[in-house]
């Protein structure tokens, strides 16, 4: 397990009557550390953060391994990018942004390399989507990524931001960059294709 | 009224929120040993990309100079000297007199 240790910024700050009473740097503050070159900054900034970045992106991944790469990916790309991060807003909308953004790469590279998958549910199981409340979880779990799949990747970010991150209106634009009526009328449009998919799953 | 299958769909899916404790034990220990193996492969990738650049270098100073041997200074060689005249030559570099 890694130790942290403070670099000397943080702890010649201290004075000997106030150093129990230090308390941790700040986003913006590891920020800065970590682009004078201190790795362990950015490992804590990580430990802060990961929760909510697995989080998100275990809503787009399918499995534990894409949700390791897609999750590094975010920080990779985080740590790339980092000195244009301007502090202007704080570093988690930044890096919920970033975390979107991967997730939507990585929907359309999935859909690029997707096959059809065929879906083989017993049809009694499907029937009963939604009315019947023995479902379980995994496998409405499996009918909703199996149905999300047919969506363009536009339409699976919005929705899964919006029904299962249950995000508003106006934090999915400001995560997407997508205007707010864009984002409602693609989710509104979203919502209906999904509907069809499932009742034409639920008939064939 | 019944409920929209669509919404008690998403509701189930959303209460059944993943477990992602065990894919997040060490991960900032792989993400930076990723950013070290990024850093030093791009090291690796500028000395592999110089190289044609240093070998054609080294080309040309090896070419200026096989053109250029004819106005260098003759090296002188202490063993050639004694093979070719012999022993006064020792003498000569051992006292200074000819």
């Amino acid at each position: 397990m890694t130790v942290l240790a403070w670099p000397m910024p943080f702890i010649s700050a201290a004075t000997s009557h106030d150093a129990g009473a230090e308390s941790p740097p700040d986003d913006a503050a590891l920020v800065r550390h970590i682009l004078g070159g201190d790795e362990r900054s950015f490992a804590e900034l990580i430990r802060r953060h990961k929760s909510r970045v697995f989080g998100t992106c275990s809503r787009f991944a399918r499995d534990s391994h894409e949700l390791d790469d897609i999750c590094q990916e975010v920080f990779l790309r985080a740590y790339r990018k980092l000195s244009g991060f301007r502090g202007e807003a704080p570093f988690e909308h930044w890096l919920a942004t970033l975390t979107v953004s991967v997730c939507y790469d990585y929907l359309r590279k999935e859909r690029r390399h997707r096959e059809n998958l065929a879906y083989n549910v017993e049809t009694s199981e499907r029937r009963d989507v939604g009315a019947d409340e023995s479902l379980s979880a995994r496998r409405a779990k499996e009918l909703l990524d199996w149905a999300m799949r047919q969506l363009e990747p536009e339409d699976q970010l919005v929705l899964t931001l919006l029904e299962l991150e249950e995000r508003s209106i106006r934090e999915i634009a400001d995560v997407t960059g997508w205007g707010e009526s864009k984002v409602k009328v693609r989710a509104f449009r979203a919502r209906a294709k999904l509907k069809l998919i499932i009742e034409e799953s639920h008939e064939s | 009224m019944n409920p929209d299958p669509l919404d008690a769909l998403f509701r189930t899916v959303r209460e059944d929120a993943p477990d992602t404790s065990r894919a997040e034990f060490g991960f900032e220990t792989r993400v930076l040993a990723r950013i070290r193996a990024e850093r030093r492969s791009s090291w690796q990738g500028w000395a592999w990309r110089l190289c044609p650049f240093f070998t054609a270098l080294a080309v040309a100073a090896g070419a200026w100079f096989y053109g250029h041997r004819d106005g260098l200074p003759e090296t002188e060689n202490f063993y050639d000297a004694v093979r070719l005249a012999g022993t006064p030559v020792v003498s000569f570099y051992l006292t200074g007199e000819p």
